[in-house]
């Protein structure tokens, strides 16, 4: 039983207040990479207890302890009669841990075929349609006058696209800095961050973290990216060049849900032209510990049995 | 209509694959009204072009074997770029869409409103309303009303 509670309550306070605490604090703009590694850990080990919570209520007539009761659920399982000695609150448990783990799992396998498969087909029309851009191996222009910059990340083959609008609008120096912002989405795999939690948005988009969560990671990956630019660029010229593209499009935009002082555009602009002072070391060590902590313990409630009587 | 003529070296199968298609999108580039077929939507058709018209207009500037081109074209044909027609014992080939019309779908992918539910791309920026371009813009010049200055 004290499993059960232990990762209930682990579960409630990682999807309700902790990621709109974490939203709201600033300091992860200051530190993006610890940022991010502590919203994974919050996002597996929701997950984790979540499906942990829902299997330990399913055994608990079976065995007090997590493991062995799976064992004997499966066993009967294969005898033929699976919900045997299971009551209706286990049952529900059951249904519960299935559900999730399906819609979890499936959401982010089908997030990852659709991913690949859209990003082969951008890749081919790319290469096919636009021309190679001499300062840049990766880089290919495509003839449009809009202003738009994007990367398709991948292994093997990954293709910055500027837009001729681009080329137009900004100097050397500025697409020279966008180029380098793009570059380092491609070469750290800032995309692998993104996938889960756009997965979880696609399966669970009501659930009001999941879309936080999102948001926050996406505003994270670009921050480290601008960081990444600025060790060879001025963060001035970076800065200029994001306003030029955002507000050149702005006649197409979609209307926007965020506040326009709060958008993610804003902070990373912000702290481009006004970068803010370092955080103590402690404080990303601290955020790299919790999350440490994080997914230790709902696999320690899940392995190590708490309650001891047989 | 146009026209990048590049110096790249024609190198990989992508690369052929690009110059075949941009020398198919050259020879076929005037529309032609009148010949609009069942499945032409109304829009007409794009002219044709023969593997040899393809080769030589190539040729002029790179030289590639004919049955080269011809593997190409099949190529570009089965991943649904181009269209064979067959007129008496020769084909033809045209361009299933302009070079402009992919350019065009390939931006709107791009902006995000074809499908925003993939993590296909990573932009750059997103597009902003225009009054968030204004505080962008008030933000660029380092006004930022709500924070007080803190950094040295």
């Amino acid at each position: 039983m004290t499993t059960v509670l232990g990762l209930s309550a682990l579960a409630g306070v990682l999807v309700c207040p902790v990621p709109a605490l974490l939203a709201r604090s600033t300091w992860p703009q200051r530190a993006p990479a610890a940022g991010l590694v502590l919203w994974q850990a919050i996002g597996l080990a929701s997950g984790l207890a979540g499906v942990g919570a829902g299997l330990a209520l399913a055994v608990l007539p079976l065995h007090s302890h997590l493991l062995p009761g799976l064992d004997r659920l499966a066993t009967q399982t294969l005898a033929g009669h699976p919900l045997a000695g299971l009551g209706v609150f286990n049952v529900a448990g059951l249904l519960w841990a299935i559900v999730l783990t399906g819609r979890l799992a499936g959401g982010l396998v089908v997030a990852t075929i659709r991913t690949l498969r859209s990003r082969t087909r951008q890749r081919r029309m790319i290469d096919l349609v636009a021309r190679p851009y001499p300062a840049s191996r990766h880089a290919r222009v495509l003839d449009h006058p809009a202003a738009m910059a994007y990367c398709l990340p991948g292994l093997l083959r990954p293709r910055v696209v500027l837009s001729a609008g681009t080329l137009h609008l900004l100097d050397d120096q500025q697409v020279a800095a966008v180029l380098a912002h793009e570059n380092a989405h491609t070469r750290a795999r800032h995309d692998l961050v993104v996938l889960p939690f756009r997965a979880l948005y696609s399966a669970l988009p009501w659930v009001p973290w999941v879309a936080r969560a999102h948001q926050a990671v996406s505003m994270l990956i670009e921050m480290l990216a601008d960081d990444c630019a600025c060790r060879s660029h001025q963060r001035r010229v970076l800065a200029t060049a994001l306003v030029e593209v955002a507000t050149s499009t702005s006649a197409v935009a979609p209307a926007g849900a965020l506040s326009a002082t709060q958008g993610p555009l804003v902070a990373r602009v912000r702290r481009l032209v006004d970068p803010p002072a370092p955080l103590p070391a402690w404080l990303p060590l601290a955020a790299y510990l919790t999350a440490l902590a994080l997914i230790a313990l709902p696999t320690f409630l899940l392995v190590v049995p708490l309650v001891t009587a047989g | 209509m146009v026209t990048q003529r590049n110096s790249v070296p024609v190198a990989r199968l992508g690369d052929l694959e690009r110059a075949v298609m941009e020398t198919l999108w050259d020879l076929t580039a005037d529309w032609d009204l009148t010949a609009a077929t069942s499945d032409g939507g109304g829009r007409g058709v794009l002219r044709t072009a023969t593997a040899r018209q393809v080769s030589d207009r190539l040729g002029a500037t790179r030289p590639l074997a004919y049955t080269t081109v011809l593997t190409v074209l099949d190529r570009l044909e089965r991943k649904g770029l181009v269209r064979r027609l067959r007129e008496g014992r020769a084909h033809r080939y045209a361009p299933i869409a302009t070079r402009e019309a992919y350019a065009a779908k390939l931006m709107l992918d791009a902006l995000g409103r074809a499908s925003d539910r993939d993590a296909a791309l990573v932009r750059f920026v997103d597009a902003v309303s225009p009054e968030e371009a204004e505080v962008l813009r008030r933000a660029l010049l380092g006004d930022s009303p709500d924070r007080q200055e803190s950094g040295p």
